[in-house]
């Protein structure tokens, strides 16, 4: 009669029918009568048969693709690995990613720099015309004002007092003087016509034209942006993930490892 | 559709790598084609994070196009490729262990989590209800590195002790000793984890 310590150590082979004929049958007549190795025989049981219908995990849909980069970085001579090994439009998946990133990003730095007002955040520029007005004595506040405006308006700003927001016969906002404004002689009248040009928070849409067309007719608005491309896939791969995504996604790949998704 | 070449596709795995070695490219597609899941499914559940499983397998087919010619007919080629796969894993857990970084998420689970489902489970969960994914592959991670390995190739892998044998370069009865004991190691781990969660 086998110990239960040692039918312990077979459990497994007698699951796979390994053993000889007559240890299976000791074993079996022993389960029969101890419930402690017929409790450790259910687990080995389990834990086969949980190792056994484990799912089968695949890479990552870019992988090809990734894997084709990396060989010719490393200046292997190889064409393209999908023609003969998968569909034809799978190479277009990452590609599209790609590219729609690209003009999300194209997109982005569009609208950065039409709004960018000028070398200092807007704030900072409001605060230091308003101690600048604050200081001067009252009787000249209203045409410092109008005068500062003027030299903001030809830098691309201009000061809180005098801004004052409306919404044109064609629906767009424009900036307007305040009663101060008007006010000042008749020399600061050009304030308004320049005000209007920093109608607030104009918002952008991305019409549907060709990616390369894009790039090439805003390569002067763009400029060497290589960064802010790389911080938006950045910050899209982190959105992905707080929401539970993969690791991966088509047209982004980590180029260092600092940061671990 | 699949595109593959139909003579190519018919080729075993040693005729392919005699083929790329020959010079055509193809052959080597196939071997990705081939390989590249089973590859990861092993080093993903010998990690546990499939961020590393993809860099091993990348850079054991890298290995495979650079060092093409260091394969002889001698061995199988499944074999020669399970050993590249598994020595890199085995160094990048190695690695791993060495930064010490703790990931976010380290087990990587993106994917949903699988539950094996008994066909008597029942609402309240006994010894016989489910084992999920995830407590196997904490069970997995918990393993020593030699117990690991064996373990996956012969039970998840489904290779024979034999080409186990060979891929680990031990003796066969070193191999059924070892996948034995990882079993039950294995069990014992998986009672824990399960006990701890009742």
């Amino acid at each position: 009669m086998k110990s239960c310590d040692r039918i312990a150590q077979d459990a497994f082979r007698y699951y796979e029918g390994s053993l000889s004929q007559e240890e299976h049958a000791v074993i079996t007549r022993h389960l029969e009568q101890c419930p402690t190795c017929a409790n450790a025989y259910a687990w080995a049981r389990r834990t086969r048969e949980g190792l056994h219908k484990l799912p089968r995990h695949s890479p990552s849909a870019n992988f090809d693709m990734v894997l084709h980069a990396q060989m010719r970085h490393a200046g292997y001579e190889h064409r393209s690995f999908w023609p003969l090994t998968m569909p034809a439009w799978i190479w277009q998946v990452p590609a599209y990613g790609a590219a729609a990133l690209l003009l999300i990003g194209a997109g982005v730095l569009i609208d950065r720099q039409l709004e960018a007002p000028a070398t200092l955040p807007a704030t900072a520029q409001i605060t230091r015309m308003d101690k600048l007005a604050t200081a001067l004595p009252a009787a000249e506040t209203v045409q410092t004002t109008s005068r500062s405006s003027r030299e903001l308006a030809g830098s691309g700003m201009i000061p809180l007092a005098s801004r004052q927001t409306t919404r044109t016969s064609k629906g767009e906002l424009t900036a307007a003087p305040s009663e101060s404004a008007i006010t000042a002689p008749s020399s600061h009248s050009k304030v308004p016509q320049l005000a209007a040009t920093q109608a607030p928070m104009k918002r952008y849409v991305m019409q549907k034209i060709p990616m390369q067309s894009l790039l090439r007719q805003n390569r002067r608005a763009i400029g060497n942006q290589q960064t802010l491309l790389e911080q938006l896939a950045f910050d899209t791969m982190l959105v992905h993930r707080q929401n539970g995504g993969s690791r991966t996604l088509p047209g982004i790949r980590a180029v260092n490892a600092s940061v671990q998704f | 559709m699949n595109k593959e070449n139909p003579k190519l596709s018919q080729l075993s795995d040693e005729e392919l790598i005699q083929r790329f070695q020959e010079g055509d490219l193809y052959a080597f597609d196939l071997i990705v084609h081939r390989y590249k899941d089973a590859l990861f499914n092993f080093t993903y559940r010998y990690l546990g994070s499939s961020q590393e499983a993809e860099d091993v397998v990348q850079e054991t087919f890298l290995r495979i196009f650079r060092n093409r010619f260091a394969y002889r007919q001698i061995a199988k080629f499944s074999t020669w490729i399970y050993t590249i796969a598994g020595n890199l894993a085995k160094t990048e857990l190695r690695k791993r262990k060495r930064r010490r970084l703790v990931y976010t998420s380290d087990l990587g689970y993106d994917e949903k989590e699988f539950e094996i489902v008994d066909s008597r489970a029942d609402t309240e969960r006994d010894v016989d209800s489910m084992l999920t994914e995830k407590e196997i592959q904490e069970a997995i991670n918990k393993l020593p590195e030699r117990f690991r390995k064996v373990i996956l190739l012969v039970d998840v892998q489904e290779l024979s002790y034999e080409e186990v044998s060979k891929i680990m370069r031990v003796p066969l009865g070193t191999v059924k000793s070892r996948v034995n004991r990882a079993r039950l190691k294995l069990q014992g781990l998986l009672q824990d984890i399960f006990d701890a969660q009742r």
